[in-house]
């Protein structure tokens, strides 16, 4: 079975500079988007390389950077297959940016959302059982100019994130702290992540990392990471769109 | 210095290694290892290409190549005027096979393991939690099936390890959150070769940490969310707390 012949039907209009880079993008789009469905063989390097105007070298390199990714295997005599979506590597940068970009039809967020609000509620509750002055003063100040836009801009939600930055950081979890804003920093540059607004956004918002605030202040391991997770879930359910594919558990 | 390193200086290199891909993928792989120990520390530039190139004997499009490949990586920052520059630590890419192996290779604490587990625990926790209230007759019958074959593997450690993963992975499977998973994987695929993370192989640690196995698997067939995410957290903390040895008291791994 090869791909359906219509998602190659049009050429692309032709990128001269890094051609490797847009190709490999294309194909992962293809496949992590299901138009090239799991299991299926990749159409042989002559189409792909007149489909995508780049020479044969170049699609090369680019089925071997999507096997790394664990999208493709490549099998001696039996061609190029998509592999099956358990086994992608979901947490590759280009990868993981086509899911979001997606996300409407995948339901990703959901999911970054709910490993967010695991890492960072247990990073909050380290927070308070090592709390120190410096540490404390730094979220405060974060909150503090939150306040003081007193409705949602540009500076109060950079404040926002430096709040949860701030916390990954003080947690001493080098790991967590990795992945924790990695994820969510790809997360910030999708406009579905920012959702709809809610009325009373910006009050809930403050008051519940006033609540994380205090909970690290009072050295309350338990409330903090409590407070943090009900934070994290509970204002990305207020804000996100409806996503029919999906159930979320 | 890793023991990998000590056995690739003494052998010949493989003819098909001198492939320019594969070249700049072994610079890459030297060049990540020198950035996590810092001998290129942070916010500084990284050598000039002719002279890695030359350091490294291989032309500079090899250089560029695996100069390319470091900036995916989230290692360096190539700024206009101002050459390659060395990025601060938590803009790497930690999850990376390369830079995770290297990060764990070059960390003679116990740290970064410590903070493996818990990140691991954490996610496999919750992912047990959410398993234990979606898990149909067909999950239940495979987790049972895997506990019960693990107790007669208890003296083929290799094959007992193949088995407690795909437990492991069933749960994960089940609870259904992909970039949990993904990151458990990640995780996971760069420690099963580290001896300070694999422990020694015995029959008393397989035996221990079957028991905790099946007591997960009784939580989630009781369908209680609570008792299989605790019963998650006791066994991957106890499963390492075995193995982990090492004279300071693991205090990142309280709760």
């Amino acid at each position: 079975m090869t791909a359906p012949p219509d998602a190659f039907a049009t050429p692309l209009r032709r990128r001269p500079d890094r051609l490797s880079v847009a190709v490999v993008l294309e194909l992962v789009e293809l496949i992590v988007t299901g138009q090239i469905p799991e299991g299926e063989l990749l159409p042989p390097e002559g189409p792909l390389s007149e489909h995508f105007g780049v020479s044969r070298t170049v699609i090369r390199e680019s089925v071997k950077r999507l096997e790394e990714k664990g999208l493709l295997i490549v099998t001696q005599g039996r061609g190029t297959q998509v592999a099956r979506s358990g086994s992608w590597n979901m947490l590759d940068p280009v990868v993981l940016a086509t899911l979001i970009d997606n996300d409407e039809s995948l339901g990703v967020l959901d999911e970054l959302t709910v490993v967010r609000a695991n890492l960072e509620s247990a990073m909050a509750g380290t927070v308070a059982a090592q709390r120190t002055e410096e540490g404390l003063t730094r979220i405060a100040h974060a909150l503090e100019v939150m306040r003081e836009q007193r409705q949602e801009s540009d500076a109060s939600r950079q404040a926002d994130v430096v709040f949860h930055l701030t916390v990954m950081e003080l947690s001493g979890n080098r790991l967590a702290e990795n992945i924790a804003k990695r994820l969510y920093l790809r997360a910030l540059e999708s406009n579905r992540f920012h959702g709809m607004g809610y009325e009373k956004a910006f009050e809930s918002t403050v008051d519940e990392h006033a609540l994380v605030l205090d909970a690290i202040t009072r050295q309350d391991v338990a409330a903090a990471e409590t407070t943090m997770r009900d934070h994290i879930l509970g204002s990305w359910q207020r804000r996100r769109f409806e996503s029919p594919a999906r159930d979320t558990p | 210095m890793t023991a990998s390193r000590e056995v690739a200086k003494g052998l010949p290199r493989p003819a098909r290694a001198r492939r320019p891909a594969n070249l700049a993928r072994a610079i890459t792989a030297e060049l990540v290892e020198r950035i996590v120990l810092g001998t290129y520390p942070p916010g500084s530039p990284l050598p000039p290409e002719p002279a890695l190139g030359e350091a490294f004997g291989v032309s500079r499009t090899v250089i560029r190549e695996a100069v390319k490949i470091l900036q995916e990586k989230g290692l360096v920052q190539v700024r206009q005027g101002a050459g390659t520059i060395v990025t601060a630590p938590s803009r790497w890419d930690m999850l990376d096979e390369v830079v995770l192996r290297a990060t764990i290779a070059t960390d003679d604490s116990l740290a970064i393991l410590d903070d493996l587990v818990v990140t691991r625990r954490l996610l496999e926790s919750d992912m047990a939690h959410v398993a234990a209230r979606v898990a149909g007759d067909e999950t239940l019958d495979r987790l049972r099936d895997l506990v019960d074959r693990m107790d007669e593997l208890v003296d083929d450690p290799l094959t007992y390890a193949e088995h407690d993963r795909a437990f492991h992975d069933t749960i994960m499977r089940t609870a259904g959150n992909r970039l949990a998973r993904g990151v458990v994987r990640a995780l996971e695929s760069q420690v099963v070769n580290t001896a300070r993370y694999m422990g020694r192989a015995e029959r008393a640690l397989c035996v221990a940490s079957n028991q905790g196995h099946r007591h997960i698997y009784e939580r989630i067939a009781a369908h209680d969310p609570e008792g299989a995410a605790t019963a998650m957290f006791t066994h991957i903390t106890e499963a390492w707390l075995v193995r982990r040895g090492g004279p300071e008291a693991p205090s990142r791994l309280r709760r």
